[in-house]
């Protein structure tokens, strides 16, 4: 059915989507799975003038890594701009905002001088445990030197004063400024002292508070402590431990990998790939942690078994209303890897997946995922979503706010990956997810919206 | 250093006046996060998609100009959404670079393209609303035959103001152009999806515009493109924004003057319903001190309309430096008897500082006063943009009779409840 619009004469699998016809450019981002395992063309600049729900490298640094980071003064180096639509970017989010509010003589002159002085106030006015400072696409591009600023001015507040060169143009996505987080948070790491048990490890890559509450206190029911959840719920002073942990559990590999090895080469520690969404990603997850720091088999098994006895009959209640849904999946790549699977758990299809910044590894393993057919969109953009969720009309479509208002328009139930009011991982967790599902799908309004005649 | 600065930059000022435009598309010169950003920030206080599209500035292009980037998105754009109009709007980035847009404009012809600069380290949203207002208007207007239109640029307000100057003008028998109309921003839910959201002012009536009446502006939002429009011979009006009573009085009696119409007795029933309500509810009001934050205009215009209430302000703030911002709240404590601190060019925190010796009842402004809203435990009135932390304030007007109802029972019942 979803090769329907496949005009004749075009290769499969890609897909030549009618808003896309003279812009060949993008056809070979978008695909149908075939046999033949190809992927989406990836990891390329955005096509000038597409309506891109991409980002820059600043979000990815600024929000996504550091934003989580406890009682920090993050001190944005840019005109208005950037500081101000930073400023609790995400709805569950309160802080302040802080800017050198860069002016035209700023700009001419050069702002190293009164980034110095607002580095000064700010810990002045503040008791912050650290300053963060970002470097944005105009004090990027007049060349104020940063981290020569910050480290003069760390000497005189006595404190970490840590810079980052994020500015908005380095990198295809939010994705490179995730690198640049990771490389300079690096330098925390190893700087506290702390008595550790054989039983501690650092969770990587988690950016959602409550999720990591809740994996937290998941790992301690099988006697693993977990010392920073990187970045949510993390403060300096966790930070400057992880290096204490006998493993790292790397939660979002396209964020922080290169942390982990970072972590690995420098000391020795392990690292694992896992999450904690969906019920069998649960248990593999406990399972290999408690491998891999040779924790009791029984111990973990029970704790396992115990919790899928208590959710047994709600998820199967779940299950059974679910069942042949079609789901279109729209998020960061690993959000992606992770919610195939949980579908399935659901009962649930995938018909369509699409990625903001998915490189080719992981294309290669969504591509490996999903069913023949699948709709697979690199980058996608409005214009494209739109077409593609009028054909194959999905019964959910999951996905962050960027693409909310679109779907709703399109009278198509849109429910939000990442758990906002309830944590969605862990056991419990996925039963929230699930109890979040049916209600989107099964709310009312759907019925209500009625259809006219254009014109 | 700024903390908390109530403002946001030139750019989305620009987008802002664009997206009131029927089938106009807004296209950022600058890196694609720019846009991620004001659109996060315009969809989550109207809760509807916003089409922007962006020039995406890599490296390359910051080092060697982003001209051939333009270019091929002015094409693409043209492609996906065959708009009747592409508002190039710069960003930081491509002003620092200096790069030439007219120039790239001049050699497309098969599009309606205008070019607006909007760098955002000079004043703020205001201005740059400002500035594509006139950029706009100077780059489409043409001279025709005289119209009985009067051209009202509404600045940076929300759907539910506009549709009050609709209300007012319906009512008096006055033919408008909205520049522009931002009641795009909030559709009724139908299928199928608009391929451009609805709204009334096109890009033929603003071609339209130097053969106008007159304009009406309010304060700096709109004030250079009613002075281009001058040129023409269409008369400008620069008003307070028609915030509460004597404000909005003298809105009327100016589109009644200009058009000849008369007041009719709905308007002035509309206005009685306000001091009605605000009668009843003056022992709830009168005396209660008040801060005030926001775009200058908008804070000059609420400041009167708070002392109507019987309400005492004691300091207002706005993000901004301008002409006319401290004389007018000189004459406004003047004629209250009232001592008003006031903040120009200043941050939140600023205001935070000063509340917490000098504590007052109630704020007012967007939703950023909510952190000190929260940390002193007062109420906070919501309004005007952004509100990303409730849902339909986009629709709650501030303009006009309805908008004072509006405000004069708002007020009211947050101090009530926070008794």
């Amino acid at each position: 059915m979803l090769l329907a619009f496949l005009p004749k004469g075009v290769d499969m699998p890609f897909l030549m989507l009618k808003c896309n016809r003279k812009l060949p450019g993008r056809g070979k981002h978008c695909i149908a799975k075939s046999e033949e395992d190809i992927i989406p063309a990836c990891d390329r600049a955005t096509q000038p003038g597409d309506f891109t729900e991409r980002a820059c490298s600043f979000l990815g640094c600024r929000i996504v890594i550091c934003g989580q980071i406890d009682n920090v003064i993050h001190l944005v180096h840019s005109p208005i701009g950037c500081a101000y639509y930073s400023w609790d970017y995400r709805p569950d989010s309160y802080g302040y905002c802080f800017t050198t509010d860069m002016q035209e003589m700023d700009v001419i002159f050069g702002g190293e001088k009164k980034l110095f002085d607002a580095i000064l106030m700010a810990a002045e006015e503040f008791d912050a445990d650290a300053i963060f400072v970002y470097e944005t696409c105009t004090t990027g591009l007049i060349g104020d030197d940063i981290l020569a600023v910050a480290r003069k001015a760390s000497e005189v507040v006595g404190k970490p004063v840590i810079a980052f060169n994020c500015a908005g143009f380095r990198g295809v996505s939010q994705s490179a400024g995730h690198k640049i987080a990771n490389r300079q948070l690096f330098e925390l790491i190893g700087t506290g002292e702390f008595d550790s048990t054989p039983y501690d490890i650092n969770l990587i890559g988690d950016f959602n508070a409550k999720d990591a509450e809740v994996i937290e206190n998941l790992l301690n029911e099988i006697g693993v402590r977990v010392l920073c959840s990187f970045t949510a719920n993390s403060t300096i002073d966790r930070i400057r431990n992880m290096h204490k942990a006998k493993l790292n559990v790397v939660h979002c590999s396209r964020s922080s990998m290169d942390l982990a090895e970072m972590m690995k080469r420098e000391y020795g520690i392990p690292y694992i790939e896992a999450n904690f969404f969906g019920i069998g990603h649960c248990c593999d997850a406990l399972r290999k942690i408690g491998k891999a720091l040779g924790i009791d088999e029984k111990k973990v098994e029970e704790v396992i078994e115990n919790y899928l006895n208590k959710i047994k009959s709600e998820l199967e209640f779940y299950r059974g209303k679910l069942e042949g849904k079609k789901v279109f999946i729209c998020h960061g790549v690993q959000r992606v890897l992770y919610l195939i699977e949980p579908f399935r758990e659901l009962g649930m299809e995938i018909v369509g997946i699409a990625t903001y910044f998915g490189k080719q590894d992981d294309y290669e393993k969504i591509v490996k995922r999903v069913g023949e057919g699948t709709i697979i969109i690199d980058n996608p953009n409005a214009t494209e979503l739109e077409e593609v969720l009028l054909e194959c009309k999905p019964d959910l479509f999951i996905s962050d706010d960027r693409t909310e208002h679109l779907v709703h328009k399109l009278g198509i139930p849109f429910i939000k990956g990442r758990g906002q009011r309830r944590a969605y991982a862990g056991f419990n967790g996925f039963v929230n997810f699930a109890s979040d599902v049916y209600a989107t799908i099964n709310s009312r309004v759907w019925g209500l919206v009625r259809s006219v005649s254009e014109g | 250093m700024k903390v908390n600065p109530p403002k946001m930059c030139q750019f989305l000022g620009a987008v802002f006046a664009t997206l009131g435009i029927y089938r106009a598309i807004p296209l950022v010169h600058g890196s694609q996060g720019c846009v991620n950003y004001v659109k996060h920030l315009l969809t989550q206080h109207f809760r509807e998609p916003v089409d922007i599209a962006t020039t995406g500035f890599h490296e390359m292009s910051a080092i060697h100009g982003g001209i051939d980037n333009l270019t091929r998105a002015i094409e693409n754009v043209a492609h996906r959404k065959q708009p009747d109009l592409i508002a190039v709007i710069t960003t930081c980035l491509s002003e620092t670079i200096g790069e030439n847009i007219y120039a790239a404009l001049k050699k497309i012809n098969e599009i309606e393209a205008v070019a607006i600069n909007t760098p955002s380290y000079v004043g703020a949203h205001v201005i740059g609303y400002d500035n594509a207002i006139k950029s706009i208007v100077a780059a489409l207007g043409r001279q025709g035959e005289r119209t009985d239109k009067i051209n009202i640029i509404t600045g940076i307000v929300n759907p539910g103001d506009v549709r009050e100057i609709k209300h007012i003008c319906r009512e008096m028998g006055v033919d408008y152009t909205l520049l522009t109309d931002i009641t795009s921003l909030d559709r009724p839910l139908r299928l199928p999806k608009e391929k451009f959201p609805k709204c009334e002012t096109s890009v033929d009536d603003i071609r339209n515009t130097p053969n106008s009446k007159a304009t009406i502006s309010f304060g700096i939002e709109g004030i250079s493109g009613a002075e281009y429009l001058t040129n023409f011979g269409v008369e400008s009006y620069n008003l307070r924004f028609p915030i509460g009573i004597r404000n909005t009085e003298s809105f009327i009696a100016t589109l009644s003057e200009i058009s000849g119409e008369s007041i009719p007795d709905s308007i002035w029933d509309a206005r009685d319903y306000v001091i009605d309500a605000m009668v009843d509810a003056n022992s709830v009001l009168r005396n209660k001190k008040v801060a005030i934050f926001g775009d200058p205009d908008k804070v000059i215009a609420l400041t009167d309309f708070a002392f109507e209430m019987g309400l005492r302000v004691t300091a207002v703030l706005t993000p901004l430096k301008t002409r006319h911002f401290v004389p007018e709240i000189e004459r406004i404590a003047d004629e209250n008897d009232a001592k008003i601190a006031v903040f120009e060019d200043a941050d939140l925190y600023q205001l935070h500082k000063f509340i917490r010796s000098n504590p007052v009842d109630l704020l007012i402004g967007d939703y950023r006063g909510r952190y000190i809203a929260n940390e002193e435990g007062i109420p906070l009135l919501r309004v005007g943009f952004p509100v990303a932390d409730r849902y339909g304030y986009h629709r709650k007007p501030m303009l006009g009779f309805g908008g004072a109802l509006r405000i004069v029972d708002d007020v009211t019942n947050l101090l009530v409840e926070g008794r």
